[in-house]
């Protein structure tokens, strides 16, 4: 059976830069696929020209196996959620969704239902008659998904859709998109946050240079990648002076933040003994002697982050990618 | 969808109290504004202020100052009796314009070739229309109240030429003096009958003020109102909007609607005011005048969605709602009538639709055809129309 959305070859330039080069991408119903990347990667232009938003300079979008670009049938079959709270700030929420319903072409009868059944579905019913501009962040954020629903599309594209909002918040979306899940709606999900891609995707799709450079299911992934002990990170009391410094790298860590050091790599005795990995007790004791103020260690088993550095990272250090524009 | 983008910028405008505020009182205010300076600036009622001082003190002179202080359409200020002063007081602003009557008007005139005239006008450059008005005024009303005086000049210089003797002259002032008594007309004081174009009282000055602002107004109230597909476009609604199944066309269509829809209205209202403050007359013409408020709101209302369609930003949209509408609106004679114009302005004005949307009105409240202004204002709301779906339905690539 061909998949709801196929994505084939696809590629776009903008003056004479690629933003995509040669992507393939597939996605079923019921399934919520993350794409992650670095800013500039392409995954807005991706789903800009899943919309029907822009027109592929190579290859095919295929909604239901019609194009977006040119079939309005298409283009109705995708509910598009972009970053920006895309809605009429002066128009109440349940009238900002009957105006959806009508644009995403519900009959007149069935809209008053289906603007009911989504302020239900994104729990945003006590906030119905309030004007979107008065709302707080998270409910605009929920609103601005509900917008997107409301025709009941069977493919949804939600472009950073808990950007700057609160626990609570990202919690409720997230229960609104594994509803959606549920009732068989395919996701596709941009995001810059590891945990919010851990919790829902299916699959993820690191993307870069306008290229797909691993996809799969999670935990394949995660199995795929290099064997290795878990990942350590110190806490700091306070900042480190020069003699701290120095004695961080020779443990081999390196700043992740101001208060915080991440593992790199195996640590030697002095400057010229033998690289090896301390363990936990050993390597505090030593750092602690050294006069390291340190708080605390942490030790996470290898996930997304890690596999997140292992294919975008380490790769762009080995070969250099296409520089793309949004 | 067409509904539904019409209703959002309805509930939009009703839910702004100044921006309704705005929309619909606000003609009306204008118009009773720019109607009492347009009415004074070009028509019939124009009052210059004028300084009398008389130094001469003759009975002549007595009569005219007499004459011109009851003339309604001058507003009169007697001054002292000194040039100087006179002087002084157009130069300060306190008159527009000063006459100095220094010489007795029926007496003969000397016949020197640079001759002693008995009346001074004192003149400020900076209100250089208020002369041709003072001297105009002053002819008429030398030949109205003073023909005897006119005649006797007259005579005096056929009698320079001897034509004719004492004797003749006597007798000719004779007559003029019993023919004043009498209270009879002079014949060359009534050589003129004043005819009007007007088909109705009222409707011909106060039509065009009506026209000129409605034109100005709707263009205004519609590029305010087509700012929203810029700033829908700042938002990413309208990339939102076009990704759905009906476009952005949909939209641009809603808007041109509620726009066209809300430009009658202020049209309305405008010829509204002017019917119940200045007895424009629209009743029997109710259909023209349907028509060309629907025709100059669409022309309007397409125009601004093109220029906001155009426009990259929020800036180029406002310097365009500014400068854009003040100045075809200058041009177009929403501002100073066009026949006050140079030549070449006034052709130029043929290429504004305020001059079509002036004709319009002026010809649907029967002064005149209005179908080639109606022609002309579809022709630029269609072309408005098309050009802002075309520039919404360019895709970035």
């Amino acid at each position: 059976m061909a998949p709801l959305l196929a994505c084939t070859g696809l590629g776009l330039a903008y003056r004479g830069r690629p933003v995509l080069d040669g992507l393939d991408l597939a996605l079923d119903p019921g399934e919520i696929l993350a794409l992650l990347g670095p800013n500039g990667a392409g995954k807005t232009t991706l789903m800009r020209l899943v919309a029907g938003r822009l027109v592929p300079g190579a290859g095919t979008v295929r909604v239901s196996g019609r194009d977006p670009c040119t079939e309005a049938d298409a283009r109705r079959r995708v509910g598009w959620v972009p970053q920006e709270i895309a809605l009429w700030p002066r128009l109440s929420v349940a009238e900002n969704l009957g105006v959806f319903a009508s644009l995403a072409g519900l009959p007149r009868r069935g809209r008053r239902g289906a603007v009911a059944a989504m302020l239900a579905l994104a729990d945003i019913e006590a906030v119905g008659a309030s004007l979107v501009g008065q709302l707080s962040g998270g409910y605009q954020r929920r609103v601005n998904i509900a917008a997107g629903l409301i025709g009941q599309p069977p493919l949804v594209l939600l472009d950073e859709p808990t950007q700057g909002v609160d626990r609570a918040a990202r919690a409720a979306i997230h229960a609104m998109l594994r509803r959606l899940r549920r009732a068989g709606t395919a996701i596709l999900v941009a995001t810059h946050d590891f945990a919010e891609a851990e919790r829902l995707a299916d699959r993820v799709a690191f993307l870069r240079g306008g290229r797909i450079v691993r996809e799969g299911p999670l935990a394949a992934l995660l199995a795929g990648l290099a064997a290795g002990p878990p990942e350590r990170e110190l806490v700091l009391a306070e900042i480190p002076d020069a003699a701290a410094e120095r004695a961080l790298r020779r443990a081999g860590f390196a700043p992740d933040a101001e208060l915080a050091w991440r593992e790199t790599g195996p640590g030697r005795d002095d400057g010229a003994g033998p690289a090896q990995r301390l363990d936990g007790a050993a390597l505090l004791g030593r750092l602690r002697a050294e006069g390291v103020p340190v708080s605390e260690v942490r030790v996470r088993a290898p996930g997304l982050e890690a596999l997140y550095r292992d294919a975008l990272e380490t790769r762009a250090r080995a070969a250099p990618a296409l520089e793309p524009a949004r | 969808m067409i509904g539904a983008a019409f209703r959002v910028m309805a509930l939009t405008l009703l839910r702004d109290r100044a921006a309704l505020v705005m929309a619909f009182v606000l003609p009306t205010v204008i118009f009773a504004i720019f109607a009492a300076i347009f009415s004074g600036a070009v028509g019939d009622r124009i009052r210059i202020h004028l300084g009398l001082a008389d130094l001469a003190g003759t009975p002549a002179t007595a009569r005219l100052v007499s004459a011109l202080a009851a003339d309604t359409s001058l507003r009169v200020t007697r001054l002292p009796a000194d040039l100087a002063a006179a002087t002084e007081a157009v130069r300060a602003g306190e008159v527009d314009v000063a006459l100095v009557l220094r010489g007795d008007l029926a007496a003969a005139p000397s016949g020197a070739s640079a001759p002693d005239h008995p009346v001074v006008l004192v003149e400020n450059p900076a209100k250089a229309l208020a002369t041709p008005i003072a001297l105009g005024q002053l002819q008429r009303v030398l030949n109205e109240a003073l023909p005897d005086v006119v005649l006797s000049r007259i005579v005096a210089d056929v009698e320079r030429t001897g034509k004719i003797g004492p004797d003749e002259r006597a007798f000719l002032d004779e007559a003029f003096a019993e023919q004043r008594a009498k209270k009879e007309p002079f014949s060359f004081s009534a050589l003129v009958e004043r005819q009007s174009t007007a088909t109705a009282v009222g409707n011909a000055r106060v039509s065009y003020y009506a026209g000129a602002i409605a034109a100005v107004f709707l263009l205004f109230a519609a590029m305010q109102g087509a700012l929203s597909l810029v700033e829908e476009r700042e938002s990413g609604l309208a990339d939102r909007l076009s990704a759905g199944p009906g476009g952005l066309g949909v939209i641009v269509v809603g808007k041109f609607l509620f726009l066209t829809l809300q430009g009658v209205v202020q049209a309305g209202l405008i010829f509204g005011a002017a019917a119940l403050l200045h007895g424009v007359t629209i009743g029997p013409h109710w259909p023209a005048f349907l028509l060309t408020c629907g025709l100059v709101s669409a022309m309007a209302a397409g125009l601004a969605l093109a220029a906001c369609a155009a426009a990259a930003t929020r800036q180029q949209a406002h310097l365009f709602a500014t400068f854009g509408v003040l100045l075809l609106s200058a041009v177009g004679g929403s501002m100073v009538p066009r026949f006050l114009m140079p030549p070449w302005l006034q052709q130029a004005g043929w290429f504004t639709p305020n001059a079509w949307a002036i004709e319009a009105f002026q010809g649907a409240l029967g002064e005149g055809s209005a179908v080639p202004a109606w022609g002309v204002l579809a022709a630029l709301a269609l072309a408005g129309l098309g050009a802002a779906l075309a520039l919404v339905a360019r895709r970035p690539a």
